[in-house]
Protein backbone atom coordinates (compact mmCIF):
# COMPACT_ATOMS: atom_id res chain seq x y z
CA UNK A 1 0.00 0.00 0.00
CA UNK A 2 1.35 3.65 -0.42
CA UNK A 3 3.60 4.64 2.06
CA UNK A 4 1.64 8.30 1.24
CA UNK A 5 -1.04 6.72 3.44
CA UNK A 6 1.08 5.18 5.69
CA UNK A 7 3.01 8.07 6.44
CA UNK A 8 -0.40 10.33 6.64
CA UNK A 9 -2.53 8.10 8.82
CA UNK A 10 1.06 8.07 11.31
CA UNK A 11 1.05 11.89 10.94
CA UNK A 12 -2.82 12.06 12.42
CA UNK A 13 -2.21 9.69 15.15
CA UNK A 14 0.59 11.97 15.90
CA UNK A 15 -1.33 14.55 16.09
CA UNK A 16 -3.48 13.33 18.61
CA UNK A 17 -0.92 13.03 20.95
CA UNK A 18 1.12 16.27 20.24
CA UNK A 19 1.00 18.95 23.00
CA UNK A 20 0.25 21.84 21.18
CA UNK A 21 -2.21 21.46 17.68
CA UNK A 22 -1.10 25.12 16.85
CA UNK A 23 0.34 25.62 14.88
CA UNK A 24 2.97 22.73 14.52
CA UNK A 25 0.20 19.90 14.77
CA UNK A 26 -1.34 21.39 11.68
CA UNK A 27 0.99 21.99 9.42
CA UNK A 28 1.46 18.03 9.50
CA UNK A 29 -1.65 17.20 8.94
CA UNK A 30 -1.84 17.83 5.07
CA UNK A 31 -4.68 16.31 3.45
CA UNK A 32 -7.42 16.58 6.60
CA UNK A 33 -9.54 18.85 6.54
CA UNK A 34 -12.32 19.21 9.46
CA UNK A 35 -16.40 18.14 9.11
CA UNK A 36 -17.83 21.39 9.91
CA UNK A 37 -16.02 22.98 12.79
CA UNK A 38 -12.57 23.21 11.60
CA UNK A 39 -9.16 20.40 12.01
CA UNK A 40 -8.18 22.02 15.27
CA UNK A 41 -12.03 21.39 16.38
CA UNK A 42 -12.05 17.65 14.80
CA UNK A 43 -8.50 16.85 16.00
CA UNK A 44 -9.54 18.39 19.65
CA UNK A 45 -12.91 15.92 19.61
CA UNK A 46 -10.50 13.35 19.21
CA UNK A 47 -8.03 13.98 21.58
CA UNK A 48 -10.48 14.44 24.24
CA UNK A 49 -11.78 11.01 23.34
CA UNK A 50 -8.28 9.76 23.62
CA UNK A 51 -7.41 11.48 26.99
CA UNK A 52 -11.34 9.99 28.42
CA UNK A 53 -10.10 6.65 27.36
CA UNK A 54 -6.26 6.55 28.53
CA UNK A 55 -7.90 7.43 32.20
CA UNK A 56 -11.07 4.79 31.88
CA UNK A 57 -8.50 2.92 30.60
CA UNK A 58 -5.66 2.88 33.17
CA UNK A 59 -8.44 3.08 36.35
CA UNK A 60 -9.95 -0.17 35.22
CA UNK A 61 -6.58 -1.72 35.17
CA UNK A 62 -4.85 0.09 38.17
CA UNK A 63 -7.91 1.10 40.49
CA UNK A 64 -5.73 1.10 43.90
CA UNK A 65 -3.51 3.34 42.56
CA UNK A 66 -6.32 5.45 40.71
CA UNK A 67 -7.46 5.64 44.85
CA UNK A 68 -4.13 5.69 46.15
CA UNK A 69 -2.90 8.74 44.20
CA UNK A 70 -6.15 10.60 43.76
CA UNK A 71 -8.80 10.69 40.60
CA UNK A 72 -7.31 14.26 39.44
CA UNK A 73 -4.07 12.84 39.92
CA UNK A 74 -4.11 9.77 38.03
CA UNK A 75 -6.28 11.06 35.14
CA UNK A 76 -3.68 13.67 34.51
CA UNK A 77 -0.83 10.86 34.81
CA UNK A 78 -2.98 8.42 32.50
CA UNK A 79 -2.62 11.21 29.65
CA UNK A 80 1.03 11.85 30.27
CA UNK A 81 1.48 8.25 30.30
CA UNK A 82 -0.64 7.47 27.07
CA UNK A 83 1.36 10.10 25.29
CA UNK A 84 4.97 8.06 26.15
CA UNK A 85 3.67 4.79 26.22
CA UNK A 86 0.88 4.51 23.82
CA UNK A 87 -0.99 1.27 23.66
CA UNK A 88 -0.05 -1.51 21.42
CA UNK A 89 -2.80 -3.44 20.87
CA UNK A 90 -6.31 -2.74 20.17
CA UNK A 91 -7.24 -4.25 23.41
CA UNK A 92 -6.68 -1.88 26.18
CA UNK A 93 -6.51 -4.32 28.89
CA UNK A 94 -2.88 -4.98 27.88
CA UNK A 95 -1.87 -1.30 27.97
CA UNK A 96 -0.23 -0.44 31.17
CA UNK A 97 2.51 -3.00 31.73
CA UNK A 98 5.41 -0.14 31.30
CA UNK A 99 3.65 2.01 34.05
CA UNK A 100 5.37 0.57 37.48
CA UNK A 101 8.57 1.74 35.56
CA UNK A 102 7.06 5.05 34.38
CA UNK A 103 6.51 5.70 37.77
CA UNK A 104 9.71 4.71 38.86
CA UNK A 105 11.70 7.26 36.43
CA UNK A 106 9.43 10.19 38.01
CA UNK A 107 11.43 12.40 40.32
CA UNK A 108 10.44 12.00 44.12
CA UNK A 109 7.97 8.89 43.24
CA UNK A 110 6.93 6.48 46.22
CA UNK A 111 8.92 3.25 45.81
CA UNK A 112 5.53 1.73 47.86
CA UNK A 113 3.55 3.44 44.56
CA UNK A 114 5.54 1.36 42.27
CA UNK A 115 5.07 -1.55 43.91
CA UNK A 116 1.34 -1.16 43.95
CA UNK A 117 1.43 -0.73 40.00
CA UNK A 118 3.43 -4.10 39.81
CA UNK A 119 1.02 -5.81 42.12
CA UNK A 120 -2.39 -4.52 40.44
CA UNK A 121 -0.61 -5.32 36.35
CA UNK A 122 0.29 -8.66 38.14
CA UNK A 123 -3.52 -8.96 39.16
CA UNK A 124 -5.08 -8.06 35.73
CA UNK A 125 -2.96 -10.71 34.08
CA UNK A 126 -4.01 -13.35 36.19
CA UNK A 127 -7.61 -12.53 36.13
CA UNK A 128 -7.53 -12.91 32.78
CA UNK A 129 -5.36 -15.95 32.40
CA UNK A 130 -7.16 -19.62 31.13
CA UNK A 131 -8.97 -21.29 33.56
CA UNK A 132 -7.68 -24.51 35.13
CA UNK A 133 -8.30 -26.89 37.54
CA UNK A 134 -6.25 -29.62 39.72
CA UNK A 135 -5.44 -32.46 38.12
CA UNK A 136 -5.91 -34.84 41.17
CA UNK A 137 -5.05 -37.98 39.38
CA UNK A 138 -1.35 -36.65 38.53
CA UNK A 139 -0.61 -36.17 42.18
CA UNK A 140 -0.30 -39.47 42.31
CA UNK A 141 3.32 -39.06 40.54
CA UNK A 142 4.31 -37.36 43.98
CA UNK A 143 5.03 -40.81 45.23
CA UNK A 144 6.35 -42.88 42.64
CA UNK A 145 8.61 -40.47 40.59
CA UNK A 146 12.20 -39.65 41.47
CA UNK A 147 12.03 -35.83 42.52
CA UNK A 148 14.89 -35.48 40.15
CA UNK A 149 12.22 -36.69 37.12
CA UNK A 150 9.27 -34.59 38.57
CA UNK A 151 7.97 -31.46 37.35
CA UNK A 152 5.49 -29.26 39.18
CA UNK A 153 2.97 -26.97 37.19
CA UNK A 154 1.36 -24.33 38.72
CA UNK A 155 -1.91 -22.63 37.51
CA UNK A 156 -2.04 -20.15 34.73
CA UNK A 157 -1.48 -16.71 36.12
CA UNK A 158 0.48 -17.28 38.96
CA UNK A 159 3.82 -15.58 38.99
CA UNK A 160 6.19 -14.13 41.77
CA UNK A 161 6.99 -10.41 42.10
CA UNK A 162 10.43 -8.67 43.08
CA UNK A 163 8.79 -6.09 45.01
CA UNK A 164 10.46 -3.53 47.94
CA UNK A 165 9.30 -5.57 50.80
CA UNK A 166 10.57 -8.99 48.79
CA UNK A 167 8.89 -11.64 46.95
CA UNK A 168 5.68 -11.58 46.60
CA UNK A 169 2.76 -14.49 45.08
CA UNK A 170 -0.50 -13.49 42.85
CA UNK A 171 -2.34 -16.04 42.30
CA UNK A 172 -6.14 -16.84 41.00
CA UNK A 173 -8.68 -18.15 43.47
CA UNK A 174 -12.19 -18.33 41.46
CA UNK A 175 -12.46 -15.37 39.46
CA UNK A 176 -10.27 -12.85 41.73
CA UNK A 177 -6.60 -12.63 42.33
CA UNK A 178 -4.92 -12.81 45.44
CA UNK A 179 -1.63 -12.19 46.91
CA UNK A 180 0.83 -12.88 49.76
CA UNK A 181 4.44 -12.02 50.19
CA UNK A 182 6.43 -15.37 50.77
CA UNK A 183 9.27 -16.56 52.43
CA UNK A 184 12.51 -17.04 50.99
CA UNK A 185 12.29 -21.14 50.64
CA UNK A 186 9.01 -20.74 49.15
CA UNK A 187 9.73 -17.91 46.75
CA UNK A 188 13.18 -19.93 45.57
CA UNK A 189 10.99 -23.25 45.40
CA UNK A 190 8.28 -21.40 43.16
CA UNK A 191 10.72 -19.89 40.99
CA UNK A 192 12.51 -23.20 39.82
CA UNK A 193 8.91 -24.68 39.15
CA UNK A 194 8.37 -21.92 36.93
CA UNK A 195 11.05 -21.98 35.10
CA UNK A 196 10.21 -25.35 34.91
CA UNK A 197 13.33 -27.09 36.41
CA UNK A 198 12.87 -30.13 38.45
CA UNK A 199 11.19 -30.76 41.94
CA UNK A 200 14.67 -31.80 43.01
CA UNK A 201 16.23 -28.91 41.60
CA UNK A 202 13.51 -26.81 43.51
CA UNK A 203 14.02 -27.90 46.74
CA UNK A 204 17.40 -28.08 46.89
CA UNK A 205 17.06 -24.20 46.24
CA UNK A 206 14.54 -24.01 48.51
CA UNK A 207 16.69 -25.25 51.57
CA UNK A 208 19.56 -23.24 50.40
CA UNK A 209 17.69 -20.22 51.06
CA UNK A 210 15.96 -21.63 54.23
CA UNK A 211 17.20 -24.77 55.98
CA UNK A 212 14.24 -25.54 57.94
CA UNK A 213 12.34 -25.36 54.72
CA UNK A 214 8.92 -28.03 55.25
CA UNK A 215 7.86 -29.03 51.76
CA UNK A 216 4.74 -31.23 53.21
CA UNK A 217 3.86 -27.90 54.62
CA UNK A 218 3.91 -26.04 51.93
CA UNK A 219 2.23 -29.04 49.00
CA UNK A 220 -0.84 -28.61 51.36
CA UNK A 221 -0.95 -24.28 51.25
CA UNK A 222 -0.37 -24.57 47.30
CA UNK A 223 -3.44 -27.44 47.18
CA UNK A 224 -5.48 -25.52 49.23
CA UNK A 225 -4.51 -21.99 47.78
CA UNK A 226 -5.05 -23.30 44.32
CA UNK A 227 -1.59 -22.93 43.39
CA UNK A 228 -0.69 -26.04 41.91
CA UNK A 229 -2.26 -27.59 38.96
CA UNK A 230 -0.68 -30.98 38.04
CA UNK A 231 2.62 -32.82 38.70
CA UNK A 232 4.35 -34.41 35.66
CA UNK A 233 7.08 -36.43 34.32
CA UNK A 234 10.29 -34.26 32.86
CA UNK A 235 11.41 -34.51 29.69
CA UNK A 236 15.25 -36.12 30.31
CA UNK A 237 16.81 -34.34 27.39
CA UNK A 238 15.02 -31.06 28.88
CA UNK A 239 16.22 -31.48 32.31
CA UNK A 240 19.35 -32.41 31.50
CA UNK B 1 -40.63 -11.51 8.06
CA UNK B 2 -38.49 -13.80 9.25
CA UNK B 3 -38.27 -13.60 12.95
CA UNK B 4 -34.38 -12.83 13.01
CA UNK B 5 -34.81 -9.55 10.73
CA UNK B 6 -36.99 -8.28 13.13
CA UNK B 7 -34.84 -9.18 16.19
CA UNK B 8 -33.40 -6.07 18.71
CA UNK B 9 -31.35 -6.16 21.13
CA UNK B 10 -28.77 -4.07 23.79
CA UNK B 11 -25.32 -3.81 23.77
CA UNK B 12 -24.43 -5.87 26.97
CA UNK B 13 -21.94 -3.65 29.25
CA UNK B 14 -20.86 -4.36 32.48
CA UNK B 15 -23.16 -2.40 34.70
CA UNK B 16 -25.74 -4.59 33.11
CA UNK B 17 -23.80 -7.69 33.44
CA UNK B 18 -25.93 -9.08 36.69
CA UNK B 19 -28.98 -6.88 35.64
CA UNK B 20 -29.55 -9.09 32.86
CA UNK B 21 -28.74 -12.15 34.20
CA UNK B 22 -31.40 -11.76 36.80
CA UNK B 23 -34.40 -10.46 34.63
CA UNK B 24 -33.14 -12.34 31.05
CA UNK B 25 -36.29 -9.78 29.18
CA UNK B 26 -37.09 -10.99 25.84
CA UNK B 27 -34.53 -10.01 23.77
CA UNK B 28 -33.35 -10.76 20.07
CA UNK B 29 -29.63 -11.10 20.41
CA UNK B 30 -27.26 -9.04 22.89
CA UNK B 31 -23.85 -7.50 21.53
CA UNK B 32 -20.53 -7.48 23.61
CA UNK B 33 -17.21 -5.67 22.40
CA UNK B 34 -15.19 -8.04 20.77
CA UNK B 35 -11.96 -6.88 22.70
CA UNK B 36 -13.29 -7.29 26.09
CA UNK B 37 -13.19 -10.60 25.95
CA UNK B 38 -9.46 -11.54 24.34
CA UNK B 39 -8.53 -12.84 27.64
CA UNK B 40 -7.57 -16.68 27.88
CA UNK B 41 -10.21 -17.10 30.42
CA UNK B 42 -11.51 -15.17 33.98
CA UNK B 43 -14.62 -13.73 35.18
CA UNK B 44 -15.31 -11.68 31.70
CA UNK B 45 -15.72 -15.08 29.62
CA UNK B 46 -17.42 -16.65 32.22
CA UNK B 47 -20.02 -14.07 32.35
CA UNK B 48 -20.05 -13.98 28.57
CA UNK B 49 -20.41 -17.33 28.27
CA UNK B 50 -23.51 -17.59 31.20
CA UNK B 51 -25.18 -14.58 28.83
CA UNK B 52 -24.93 -16.84 26.05
CA UNK B 53 -26.74 -20.00 26.95
CA UNK B 54 -29.74 -17.62 27.59
CA UNK B 55 -29.11 -15.39 24.11
CA UNK B 56 -28.28 -15.04 21.20
CA UNK B 57 -24.90 -12.99 21.14
CA UNK B 58 -23.19 -10.81 18.48
CA UNK B 59 -19.48 -9.37 18.49
CA UNK B 60 -18.65 -6.02 17.81
CA UNK B 61 -14.73 -5.08 17.67
CA UNK B 62 -13.47 -1.79 17.71
CA UNK B 63 -10.04 -2.34 17.32
CA UNK B 64 -9.41 -4.63 13.92
CA UNK B 65 -8.51 -0.96 12.53
CA UNK B 66 -9.40 -2.18 9.14
CA UNK B 67 -8.53 1.03 7.02
CA UNK B 68 -4.72 1.14 8.54
CA UNK B 69 -2.04 0.99 5.90
CA UNK B 70 -0.03 -0.59 8.06
CA UNK B 71 -1.97 -4.03 7.94
CA UNK B 72 -4.27 -5.87 10.13
CA UNK B 73 -2.36 -6.57 13.75
CA UNK B 74 -2.31 -10.95 13.46
CA UNK B 75 -2.59 -10.89 17.40
CA UNK B 76 -5.47 -9.33 16.92
CA UNK B 77 -7.12 -11.28 14.23
CA UNK B 78 -6.47 -14.47 16.31
CA UNK B 79 -8.00 -13.56 19.52
CA UNK B 80 -11.00 -12.55 17.41
CA UNK B 81 -10.71 -15.95 15.87
CA UNK B 82 -10.43 -17.83 18.97
CA UNK B 83 -13.50 -15.83 20.49
CA UNK B 84 -15.34 -16.36 17.39
CA UNK B 85 -14.88 -20.22 17.80
CA UNK B 86 -15.60 -19.97 21.66
CA UNK B 87 -18.81 -17.88 21.19
CA UNK B 88 -20.25 -19.18 18.17
CA UNK B 89 -21.88 -15.77 17.38
CA UNK B 90 -24.93 -14.49 15.39
CA UNK B 91 -23.23 -11.90 13.48
CA UNK B 92 -19.08 -10.34 13.92
CA UNK B 93 -18.57 -7.05 13.22
CA UNK B 94 -16.21 -4.06 13.06
CA UNK B 95 -15.79 -0.16 11.64
CA UNK B 96 -14.58 1.47 8.26
CA UNK B 97 -11.96 3.08 10.14
CA UNK B 98 -8.33 3.34 11.14
CA UNK B 99 -6.43 2.86 14.49
CA UNK B 100 -2.94 1.13 13.85
CA UNK B 101 0.31 2.67 12.60
CA UNK B 102 3.36 1.17 11.88
CA UNK B 103 6.29 2.38 14.59
CA UNK B 104 9.38 1.09 15.96
CA UNK B 105 8.73 -2.69 16.81
CA UNK B 106 5.26 -3.68 15.82
CA UNK B 107 3.46 0.01 15.69
CA UNK B 108 0.85 1.77 18.24
CA UNK B 109 -2.80 1.14 17.82
CA UNK B 110 -4.66 4.45 18.71
CA UNK B 111 -7.88 2.78 20.09
CA UNK B 112 -10.06 5.35 18.92
CA UNK B 113 -11.90 4.95 15.36
CA UNK B 114 -10.32 7.16 13.07
CA UNK B 115 -11.70 7.93 9.59
CA UNK B 116 -10.54 6.76 6.20
CA UNK B 117 -10.79 8.30 3.07
CA UNK B 118 -13.94 7.46 0.37
CA UNK B 119 -11.22 6.52 -2.53
CA UNK B 120 -10.44 3.71 -4.99
CA UNK B 121 -6.65 3.87 -2.10
CA UNK B 122 -8.75 3.50 0.51
CA UNK B 123 -11.34 0.94 -0.52
CA UNK B 124 -8.49 -1.30 -2.09
CA UNK B 125 -7.10 -1.49 1.08
CA UNK B 126 -10.46 -1.97 3.03
CA UNK B 127 -11.50 -4.92 0.64
CA UNK B 128 -7.73 -6.73 1.05
CA UNK B 129 -8.40 -6.46 4.91
CA UNK B 130 -12.30 -7.20 5.13
CA UNK B 131 -11.01 -10.40 2.83
CA UNK B 132 -8.42 -11.52 5.21
CA UNK B 133 -10.88 -11.01 8.35
CA UNK B 134 -13.57 -13.33 6.56
CA UNK B 135 -11.17 -15.98 5.54
CA UNK B 136 -9.59 -16.41 9.02
CA UNK B 137 -13.07 -16.40 10.82
CA UNK B 138 -14.84 -18.54 7.83
CA UNK B 139 -18.07 -15.94 7.56
CA UNK B 140 -19.46 -12.59 6.57
CA UNK B 141 -18.70 -9.93 8.41
CA UNK B 142 -20.40 -6.47 9.06
CA UNK B 143 -18.73 -3.39 8.59
CA UNK B 144 -19.72 0.19 10.26
CA UNK B 145 -20.48 3.49 9.06
CA UNK B 146 -18.55 5.70 11.46
CA UNK B 147 -19.18 9.08 13.06
CA UNK B 148 -15.96 11.70 12.18
CA UNK B 149 -14.79 14.72 12.92
CA UNK B 150 -12.45 15.30 10.13
CA UNK B 151 -12.41 13.82 7.01
CA UNK B 152 -9.61 13.36 3.94
CA UNK B 153 -8.83 15.99 1.64
CA UNK B 154 -8.95 12.77 -1.42
CA UNK B 155 -11.85 11.66 -0.77
CA UNK B 156 -13.39 10.96 -4.14
CA UNK B 157 -16.81 8.89 -3.35
CA UNK B 158 -19.47 9.31 -1.80
CA UNK B 159 -19.89 7.11 1.63
CA UNK B 160 -22.54 5.59 1.00
CA UNK B 161 -21.13 4.62 -2.74
CA UNK B 162 -17.94 4.04 -1.17
CA UNK B 163 -19.94 1.10 1.15
CA UNK B 164 -21.82 0.02 -1.92
CA UNK B 165 -18.14 -0.77 -3.54
CA UNK B 166 -16.87 -2.51 -0.27
CA UNK B 167 -19.73 -4.80 0.41
CA UNK B 168 -19.76 -5.54 -3.44
CA UNK B 169 -16.26 -6.21 -3.96
CA UNK B 170 -15.32 -8.22 -0.85
CA UNK B 171 -18.84 -10.18 0.10
CA UNK B 172 -19.17 -8.24 4.05
CA UNK B 173 -22.54 -7.08 4.95
CA UNK B 174 -22.92 -3.08 5.80
CA UNK B 175 -23.70 -2.47 9.44
CA UNK B 176 -25.76 0.83 9.44
CA UNK B 177 -25.36 3.15 12.20
CA UNK B 178 -27.83 5.70 11.64
CA UNK B 179 -26.85 7.85 14.82
CA UNK B 180 -23.81 8.57 13.35
CA UNK B 181 -25.20 9.66 10.19
CA UNK B 182 -27.60 12.03 11.96
CA UNK B 183 -23.91 12.87 13.63
CA UNK B 184 -22.41 13.73 10.73
CA UNK B 185 -24.65 15.76 9.14
CA UNK B 186 -25.07 18.05 12.16
CA UNK B 187 -21.43 18.39 11.90
CA UNK B 188 -21.53 19.25 8.35
CA UNK B 189 -23.74 22.47 9.63
CA UNK B 190 -27.32 21.06 9.15
CA UNK B 191 -30.28 21.69 11.43
CA UNK B 192 -32.07 18.87 12.50
CA UNK B 193 -34.41 18.81 9.40
CA UNK B 194 -31.85 19.13 7.14
CA UNK B 195 -30.03 16.52 9.04
CA UNK B 196 -32.82 13.39 9.12
CA UNK B 197 -33.06 14.42 5.21
CA UNK B 198 -29.23 14.17 4.30
CA UNK B 199 -28.71 10.76 6.55
CA UNK B 200 -31.97 9.56 4.44
CA UNK B 201 -30.53 10.23 1.45
CA UNK B 202 -27.42 8.69 1.94
CA UNK B 203 -29.69 5.72 3.01
CA UNK B 204 -31.68 5.82 0.00
CA UNK B 205 -28.15 5.72 -2.26
CA UNK B 206 -27.13 2.39 -0.74
CA UNK B 207 -27.52 -1.14 -2.17
CA UNK B 208 -30.76 -2.12 0.51
CA UNK B 209 -29.68 -6.02 0.36
CA UNK B 210 -26.29 -4.98 2.11
CA UNK B 211 -27.64 -4.12 5.49
CA UNK B 212 -26.71 -6.65 8.02
CA UNK B 213 -27.61 -5.08 11.31
CA UNK B 214 -28.61 -1.48 12.32
CA UNK B 215 -27.30 0.67 15.61
CA UNK B 216 -29.70 3.30 17.16
CA UNK B 217 -27.86 5.37 20.26
CA UNK B 218 -27.78 8.91 21.77
CA UNK B 219 -25.38 11.62 20.82
CA UNK B 220 -24.14 14.71 22.75
CA UNK B 221 -24.96 18.57 21.20
CA UNK B 222 -21.75 20.17 22.40
CA UNK B 223 -21.02 24.03 21.86
CA UNK B 224 -19.80 24.08 17.99
CA UNK B 225 -19.94 20.05 17.40
CA UNK B 226 -22.59 16.80 18.01
CA UNK B 227 -20.75 14.08 19.73
CA UNK B 228 -21.28 9.92 19.53
CA UNK B 229 -21.33 9.56 22.76
CA UNK B 230 -23.44 6.87 23.47
CA UNK B 231 -25.18 8.51 26.49
CA UNK B 232 -28.09 9.18 25.84
CA UNK B 233 -31.80 8.25 24.60
CA UNK B 234 -32.12 7.97 20.96
CA UNK B 235 -32.88 11.39 19.55
CA UNK B 236 -35.88 11.84 17.34
CA UNK B 237 -34.33 12.71 14.27
CA UNK B 238 -32.36 9.58 14.31
CA UNK B 239 -35.64 7.54 15.05
CA UNK B 240 -36.86 9.12 12.03
CA UNK B 241 -34.14 8.17 10.08
CA UNK B 242 -34.54 5.00 11.43
CA UNK B 243 -37.84 4.44 10.31
CA UNK B 244 -36.55 5.40 6.69
CA UNK B 245 -33.93 2.75 6.90
CA UNK B 246 -36.80 0.32 7.21
CA UNK B 247 -38.81 1.27 4.61
CA UNK B 248 -36.17 1.91 2.28
CA UNK B 249 -33.93 -1.45 2.94
CA UNK B 250 -36.60 -3.51 4.60
CA UNK B 251 -36.10 -5.04 8.15
CA UNK B 252 -32.77 -5.92 9.76
CA UNK B 253 -31.36 -6.64 13.07
CA UNK B 254 -31.38 -3.60 15.00
CA UNK B 255 -29.42 -2.74 18.45
CA UNK B 256 -29.85 0.04 21.41
CA UNK B 257 -25.91 0.92 22.38
CA UNK B 258 -25.35 3.12 25.80
CA UNK B 259 -21.70 3.35 26.64
CA UNK B 260 -21.52 6.52 28.52
CA UNK B 261 -23.29 7.03 31.94
CA UNK B 262 -25.29 3.74 31.58
CA UNK B 263 -28.46 4.08 33.11
CA UNK B 264 -30.82 1.30 34.57
CA UNK B 265 -31.17 -1.62 32.03
CA UNK B 266 -34.83 -0.80 31.91
CA UNK B 267 -34.00 2.24 30.12
CA UNK B 268 -32.52 0.39 27.78
CA UNK B 269 -35.50 -2.41 27.48
CA UNK B 270 -37.94 0.68 26.90
CA UNK B 271 -35.59 1.58 23.96
CA UNK B 272 -35.36 -1.60 22.15
CA UNK B 273 -39.28 -1.79 22.50
CA UNK B 274 -39.95 1.30 20.75
CA UNK B 275 -37.48 -0.03 17.86
CA UNK B 276 -39.13 -3.34 17.56
CA UNK B 277 -42.38 -1.45 17.89
CA UNK B 278 -40.63 0.62 14.48
CA UNK B 279 -40.02 -2.83 12.85
CA UNK B 280 -43.33 -4.95 13.92
CA UNK B 281 -45.10 -1.54 11.74
CA UNK B 282 -43.41 -2.75 8.89
CA UNK B 283 -45.86 -4.39 6.05
CA UNK B 284 -45.20 -8.26 6.12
Amino acid sequence: MSASLAARQRALVAALTQRDLEPEGLAALAGVSGVGGGVARGLLAYRLNAQAVSAKALAASFPRLREALGGDEFDAMAWVFWRAHPPLRGDLALWGEALSDFLAAQPGMDGALCDLARLEWAYLATERAADAVLDVASLDLLARTDPQHLGLRMRPGLQLLAQQGGPWLVWRQGWRAASRTLADGEAALLLALLQGRSLDSGLSEAVAADPAFDFSAWLQIALQEAWLQSAFVLDPEENR
Amino acid sequence: MEASQVAVGIGWRQPHYQALMERRPPLGFIEVHSENFFGDGGAALGVLMAGREHYEVSLHGVGLSLGSACGLDAWHLDRLAALVERVQPLRVSDHASFARVAGSGFGLHANDLLPIAFNEESLALMVVHVHQVQERLGRQILVENLSAYLAWDDDAMAEAEFFNELTRRSGCGLLLDVNNLVVNARNRGGDRAAAVAEACAWIDALRPSSVGEIHLAGHAELPGIVIDDHGSKVSDEVWRVYAHALRACGPAPSLIEWDTGVPDLQVLLDEAALAHALLRELPA
